[in-house]
């Protein structure tokens, strides 16, 4: 089975987080993935020294997508800490639960405010699950 | 629209005014307007900015067509230079019509102090803004912490709690604040108790992006009377500019009701093109939430720039006290305006919910809140060019007021992404380029000071240039930076 994947698209003023993955699950590793390397120059290096458990809610697939995000974004504004990796994600209808894992960067790169809705969709296409979404830097 | 496109073709009704008609698509319920010159017109074209606009003019209760200032590009939802307007109390108010930054803005310091009394201490005294002033991301204030109830009184009391409470700024700074830092009906139980925690040790603090702090002179004064009446006296006289917003309290207030009115538009009957359009009418229990929510993060991001200047006042003395004397720390405050706002004002007998998303409020002459000083003369406006280049004073035209909603640009306006200027600017070249035009950068990586390269921005000349001949507001002053301190 081919592997979950993200790559950053241009736009003017923000950025847009293309992403590809074979279900919903890996689909949302794959925005935590894709934010943690926006926010840091090498989020391999992340040390492991934060587990947070998260719970969001949303109406559809989308408002999960930008409420998860958006979920990371406070706990690594609030808490120093950026979170690369998921453990465990959970989804069922309207709600997504996960424990991921993080720690403090060296330093940041790119300050993001928060995800948006813009243009976003999240489609299941042969098979598999892609979605952009536009972030706030 | 462009036959192969389908992208609109707007048609130039004046010199520096373009029109998109309501016709252009059926779900338009007003026309959209655009100021900029030709070859403006032709950057605008290249990104999606003219779409986004025609998206906001589908917004229920507009009063007025949506406008596009001269500097505008892409957003999300709106776009960065768009400016909405609908009617009070049945119009809507969308969260994306204000951004993330809510009250991002600038407010402009004028000395006593010549380029010449700064220029050997430039080194110790960026190197003492850096230390006194938090940049980056989530990098909040050890000294100025607020929680709790001291949080909600300074998100309800804006500007005058810190001077009048904690000894923060000077009384006669506050005249000089737009809405005099203090923006009615802010209510901080509206504001989540995420927001606050997110914010509440942000005071002070630059952020990161392209906010920025920047030492400057006087290179050129266009209107001299005008220029005057500012307290900008004379090439050669020492500014600072500050620009900043709401830090992490605003974007989390702006997270919190999009996805709020995200799932409660359909129970209005509200449909968007755009999910990041959300919004809700401005007497419904969200839009008056919202609004409440909105107006006290402004108050704080005033309070942000008040702090920080005050800062600026400490710096400059402890530096350059020995040399100069009691002038050091003598910045007066020119003006503090937001770029990121929705204010209530009043058009032709009408209240009005004027959305102002990377666009600055322009008042005229004739305007009356304007402070005594500035009344007859119009209200100031700074428009800041990229990193490096120059920046305007300009005032505010009474013909603001018809021709675009009082509002005019916001500053250079992106061009292309930040990737594209990686791509293109070698940011090592850049930092000796601005060092051999005696300009100092301090706290930006290579990687972040080619983000941000004048060639990523539109050019501010041609942008100011435009809000000058249409009439909107008028050039005063051109400010060259000396040295500049990144967020």
């Amino acid at each position: 089975m081919e592997l979950a994947s993200h790559r950053f698209e241009a736009h003017t003023g923000e950025v847009r987080l293309v992403l590809h993955a074979p279900d919903l699950p890996a689909l949302f590793a794959q925005a935590a993935r894709g934010l943690a390397e926006l926010m840091v120059e090498d989020a391999d290096a992340i040390p492991i020294e934060d587990r947070l458990e998260v719970q969001v809610e949303g109406r559809d697939h989308e408002a999960l997508l930008v409420g998860w995000l958006d979920e990371l974004i406070f706990h690594t504004e609030v808490r120093g800490n950026v979170y690369p990796r998921v453990e465990r994600i959970d989804l069922e209808e309207g709600r997504l639960r996960a424990q991921v894992v993080g720690g403090p960067p060296a330093a940041f790169k790119t300050s993001v405010k928060a995800a948006t809705f813009h243009g976003l969709e999240v489609r299941k296409v042969g098979g598999r699950y892609e979605a952009a979404v536009v972030l706030d830097v | 629209m462009h036959p192969e496109t389908g992208l609109p073709e707007p048609r130039r009704v004046a010199p520096t005014i373009w029109e998109i008609p309501k016709d252009f698509r059926p779900d338009m319920r007003v026309s959209a307007r655009v100021f900029a010159s030709a070859e403006l017109m032709e950057q605008i074209r290249r990104d999606r900015s003219l779409e986004q606009l025609i998206n906001v003019a589908t917004l229920p209760g507009l009063a007025a067509p949506v406008m596009g200032m001269p500097d505008m590009h892409e957003g999300y939802g709106f776009p960065v230079g768009g400016v909405a307007a609908t009617r009070y109390p049945d119009g809507v108010i969308s969260p994306g019509g204000i951004g993330f930054d809510i009250n991002c803005g600038v407010r402009l310091l004028s000395s006593s102090l010549s380029h010449e009394d700064v220029e050997l201490h430039l080194r110790p005294l960026l190197h003492e803004l850096s230390r006194a002033v938090p940049t980056g991301y989530g990098r909040g204030s050890r000294e100025l912490s607020f929680s709790g109830r001291k949080l909600d009184r300074l998100l309800e009391e804006g500007v005058s709690l810190l001077v009048r409470q904690y000894g923060i700024g000077w009384e006669a700074d506050l005249p000089y604040i737009e809405s005099q830092g203090t923006i009615p009906g802010a209510r901080a139980a509206e504001v989540s108790d995420r927001a606050k925690q997110r914010g509440g040790d942000q005071l002070g603090t630059l952020g990161g992006g392209n906010h920025f702090l920047e030492i400057q002179f006087v290179e050129e004064i266009y209107d001299a009377a005008i220029a005057s009446a500012f307290g900008i006296r004379g090439v050669g006289q020492v500014t600072v500019l500050i620009h900043t917003g709401s830090r992490g309290l605003g974007h989390q207030v702006c997270t919190d009701y999009v996805k709020r009115m995200d799932a409660v538009m359909h129970q209005y009957g509200i449909r968007v093109p755009d999910r990041q359009l959300a919004c809700a009418p401005l007497d419904s229990k969200e839009g008056k939430a919202y609004f409440a929510a909105m107006s006290a993060a402004a108050n704080f991001a005033f309070c942000n720039r008040h702090v920080i200047a005050h800062r600026v006042r400490q710096a400059f003395e402890y530096i350059l006290g020995t040399h100069v004397g009691d002038r050091a720390g003598d910045l007066r405050t020119v003006y503090d305006v937001a770029h990121n706002i929705a204010k209530l004002e009043r058009y032709d007998g009408e209240v009005l919910c004027v959305h102002r998303k990377g666009a600055t409020r322009a008042f005229g002459p004739s305007a009356e809140d304007l402070p005594d000083r500035y009344r007859g003369v119009g209200q100031p406006v700074f428009i800041p060019g990229s990193m490096g280049t120059r920046s305007y004073v300009l005032a505010g035209r009474d013909a603001s007021h018809e021709l675009s909603l009082s509002s005019t640009c916001h500053g250079a306006g992106r061009a292309m992404s930040r990737a594209a200027a990686k791509r293109r600017v070698h940011g090592g070249e850049l930092r000796q380029e601005l060092a051999a035009r005696g300009i100092l950068v301090e706290g930006a990586s290579n990687k972040e000071l080619a983000e941000e390269a004048p060639e990523a921005y539109k050019d501010v000349d041609r942008v100011v240039d435009v809000v000058h001949r249409a009439g909107i507001a008028t050039k005063v002053a051109r400010l060259r930076p000396i040295a500049v301190m990144k967020g």
